[in-house]
């Protein structure tokens, strides 16, 4: 797993090269775009070929609801209760 | 948003054309290739984030706590969620939320590191998130403090969900926001990087 960092490291330097040879780099995006459109389809096949996550899918969608309005809630719950402590950085 | 409009198509048009050709794709795994796209796809990651760099955002004390807030708020609501709810365990609950709603991005690698229930419950968790921040934006200023509509969007404050943050907390968040957005984004693949060493 550490390449991923490596890659995304030496994709960072040959970005900030490209940048500083005033070479445009605006298309990278949407070529990951279109990477991940085509991937997530092939996720998507992957996913409905499997029965069993099929029959549960309501069950997943009720649990991943879940950890976003608790991750959204615990975050701004965070951050008030920072403020009531320090009022200095927010 | 209509970026993750169009992922979300895509995910479903999958799922219903792998329900339709049920017969052809049983013998037919195509999630190998996904991995084989990742490393690509993290490659031209990195020369986007190049793009937005900008130093002296980055110098600000008080745009680094904000980053930090989310990262603790999130991963102690995955942590809690994987806890309580049967069958996940306080990790994969981590993995799902480390996203910060980075939907496309932390399921791809939870499909090909973990399997492919991890990579549907990252993508619709981390899709949820997206959605209510633009949604419900305004209701967190109004409701939860002019820094929740930023803590809310995780990774995406600094592209999709920037203009409704904007508009609900006011202009004084742009630079915040990106800053943001910007290490959330950052450490999302090494985050579940981390995660996954801790599984394995």
């Amino acid at each position: 797993m550490i390449t991923f960092l490596q890659i995304l490291f030496i994709g960072f330097l040959v970005g900030t090269a490209l940048k500083s040879f005033q070479i445009r780099t605006s298309w990278a995006g949407s070529f990951l775009q279109a990477i991940v459109v085509v991937l997530l389809f092939l996720m998507g096949i992957s996913i409905g070929s499997n029965s069993e996550i099929v029959s549960s899918l309501l069950n997943l969608g009720a649990l991943a609801f879940l950890i976003a309005v608790l991750s959204i809630l615990m975050s701004a719950l965070l951050a008030i209760l920072l403020k009531k402590i320090t009022s200095r950085f927010l | 948003m209509r970026g993750t409009f169009i992922f979300c198509m895509a995910f479903f048009f999958g799922i219903g054309g792998a329900l339709y050709f049920s017969d052809f794709f049983v013998y037919f795994d195509v999630s190998r290739f996904i991995p084989m796209a990742l490393y690509p796809m993290i490659f031209f990651l990195g020369i986007d984030f190049a793009r937005d760099f900008k130093i002296a955002y980055f110098l600000k004390l008080r745009n680094l706590v904000f980053p930090l807030i989310t990262i603790v708020g999130t991963l102690m609501a995955g942590m809690f969620m994987g806890m309580l709810w049967p069958g996940i365990s306080f990790l994969e609950g981590m993995m799902v939320s480390a996203g910060f709603g980075y939907a496309s991005l932390s399921s791809l690698i939870l499909e090909a590191e973990m399997g492919a229930q991890m990579g549907a419950l990252a993508l619709l968790s981390n899709v949820f998130r997206e959605l209510f921040t633009l949604l419900f934006s305004g209701q967190m200023a109004r409701y939860l403090g002019g820094v929740a509509p930023m803590l809310s969007a995780g990774s995406n404050s600094m592209d999709t969900c920037l203009a409704s943050i904007l508009k609900a907390s006011g202009r004084e968040w742009l630079a915040p926001s990106i800053v943001h957005g910007f290490i959330l984004t950052l450490l999302v693949p090494i985050l579940l990087s981390v995660l996954i060493f801790f599984v394995e």
